[in-house]
């Protein structure tokens, strides 16, 4: 007869806890939304296109661009990341649209 | 996907954009950081294949309404996944054929056979190493499951790793968790794959050849460490095409190229490890992602002089888009490495060499030009933000001026930004005059070194206090 096995799992458990996200805003009229870019896949071509859509939708929306916080990729992103969260809040961000994952 | 979960972790709501072929990878990245389920705006169709014209139609018609809804309105629910396995749990029961089948199809195997890791060969893998199996090395940043003892055993049990073998799998997982190496990047679409360069005195004794074929599987310990990085890439930093892996080709696992030590000490040059400030008494596993290789073949010459060109024509060929992590996604990461056969070595070790020599001279001779390089970081590939021209980039102090000596489009450039960015190591046939020029990843896997620790570990002992009476 055949022997057979009993095998182990090859996988490990997630040591990251998972986390609350964000409560989401009831608007984005009169809001501060913060664009984030990887500088990578035509971000420099839609962020403009997206930001004169959101202006027209949102009375008073108000955008930081992405030149404001940099390349959020490449060498200098974790450092560039890490500060992200005193950026925004010190920047009075409500709201942050990132990209480009391609 | 990081800067929308930094973004969350301070409470402020975020919406990441992403091709519809990235959906799964950037579903992945936030799970593996505790953010599961985070929005996405998903653009029709991938952006770098539309004139401007579609793209922004698509975005219009699509993806703007995407984003509103991920910035407004109810929170998205949690659909965490709570229902895995604990590490002990024996998750298949079979003939070998039977578990080679299940592992296989739950995406757990590199395809070839696996050795079922039962909880005895697991234990008795570590039996003598002194490790305490639930020790952590860290957390892998891709997907937030803990590098521990224990998962390094069971996929060693897999690959059919020797457990002599530990503490080299041990220091390749120290540099998985250190965030210099990038190993969060392993999957990225130009599907770089890692080389595993070994040094020290110690890789004759555990199996390692640096001899004929060292990059082809054939020697077990050169094959079967190979084989295991893939394994635990796959297991525990989740590098599977259903979660993080968007390689659009990848490369097969590569063996361990271990350096030629015989010859390294009869030249006296420094091996690769020692280039990165280990002695040559360490044992070092140091390790980077490659994007491309190309063979030097038949290399004809008796004279460094006679040779150099030809070596430098290779490593100028084998560097194209990689140039962007000079500038763009990496910042002065571009590092390539020239692997000589002992022959080619000695070559230049007998007309008195040293290996920053040879450093110098592939540095002068590796050159392509000015409107190529720009061509690769810009205007071919989209890499860098702006198109920015080198003597602008010289201009800004970005990069040395050997990259604008004149305004000639066609003056020649050199593919790093100085000699010692030239990495070269010594394998292969002995007697045969070959070469072989890899290009790295940059950030997405950079060089990383770390001493391989023989000791066996303290971590079971026992210890007492001491009685105050004695």
């Amino acid at each position: 007869m055949e022997a057979t096995y009993e095998v182990m799992w090859p996988r490990s458990s997630r040591g990251i806890q998972p986390r609350r996200r964000a409560d989401r805003l009831d608007t984005l009229a009169g809001r501060r939304v913060a664009f984030l870019w990887d500088y990578l896949f035509r971000g420099d071509e839609l962020f403009p296109v997206l930001a004169d859509q959101l202006t027209d939708r949102f009375e008073g929306i108000e955008i930081v661009d992405y030149p404001v916080f940099g390349n959020l990729h490449g060498a200098d992103e974790k450092e560039r990341v890490g500060r992200l969260p005193e950026d925004l809040r010190t920047r009075g961000v409500d709201a942050v649209v990132s990209g480009m994952g391609c | 996907m990081r800067a929308s979960i930094s973004a969350e972790s301070a409470g402020i709501p975020s919406v990441s954009i992403v091709c519809d072929g990235f959906v799964g990878q950037a579903r992945a990245t936030a799970r593996g950081l505790g953010h599961d389920g985070l929005p996405l705006a998903v653009t029709v169709g991938h952006v770098d294949a539309q004139s401007a014209e579609e793209m922004i139609a698509n975005f219009i018609g699509s993806t703007v309404d995407q984003i509103v809804e991920g910035l407004i309105g109810d929170s998205p629910a949690d659909d965490t996944d709570n229902t895995e396995p604990a590490a002990l749990d024996i998750v298949a029961t079979g003939t070998i054929d039977e578990i080679n089948e299940r592992f296989c199809a739950l995406g757990w195997s590199d395809g070839n056979p696996i050795i079922p890791p039962t909880r005895e060969r697991v234990e008795r893998y570590l039996a003598d190493s002194g490790h305490d199996p639930w020790k952590t090395l860290g957390v892998a940043p891709s997907s937030g499951r803990d590098f521990t003892i224990w998962s390094i055993a069971v996929n060693a049990v897999m690959a059919g790793c020797r457990p002599e073998h530990l503490p080299v799998l041990i220091a390749l997982t120290e540099i998985m968790a250190d965030p210099a190496y990038g190993s969060e990047h392993s999957g990225n679409t130009t599907g770089a794959d890692a080389l595993i360069v070994l040094d020290g005195p110690n890789a004759d004794a555990l199996g390692f050849d640096p001899g004929p074929g060292v990059q082809r599987e054939g020697t077990h310990a050169n094959t079967s460490v190979g084989r295991w990085l893939r394994l635990y890439l796959r297991n525990v930093l989740g590098f599977t095409t259903d979660e993080h892996d968007k390689a659009t080709f990848g490369n097969p696992a590569r063996p361990v190229l271990a350096e030629d030590h015989t010859c390294l000490r009869e030249i006296g040059w420094p091996s690769i490890a020692e280039q990165f400030g280990f002695r040559w008494s360490d044992d070092v596993v140091t390790m980077a992602r490659m994007n491309s290789g190309v063979v030097i073949g038949s290399v004809f010459g008796s004279t460094p002089e006679q040779i150099i060109p030809y070596l430098a024509n290779g490593l100028a060929r084998v560097s194209a888009w990689d140039l962007t992590h000079i500038h763009g996604i990496g910042t002065d990461q571009y590092q390539p490495l020239l692997v000589l056969s002992p022959l080619l070595a000695r070559t230049f070790a007998s007309a008195g060499w040293e290996l920053d020599d040879v450093q110098d001279e592939l540095f002068r001779h590796a050159t392509i030009t000015a409107r190529t390089f720009e061509r690769f970081i810009g205007d071919w590939t989209n890499l860098t933000a702006g198109l920015p021209r080198l003597a602008d980039l010289v201009a800004a102090g970005v990069l040395p001026p050997a990259f604008a000596e004149s305004a000639d489009p066609d003056r020649m450039v050199p593919i790093v930004t100085r000699p010692e960015r030239l990495l070269v190591g010594v394998a292969g046939d002995p007697n045969r005059a070959n070469a072989y020029a890899f290009s790295n990843d940059g950030p997405h896997g950079w060089w990383t070194a770390k001493r391989i620790d023989h000791t066996p570990a303290s971590d079971l002992v026992c210890s007492l206090p001491r009685s105050s009476s004695g």
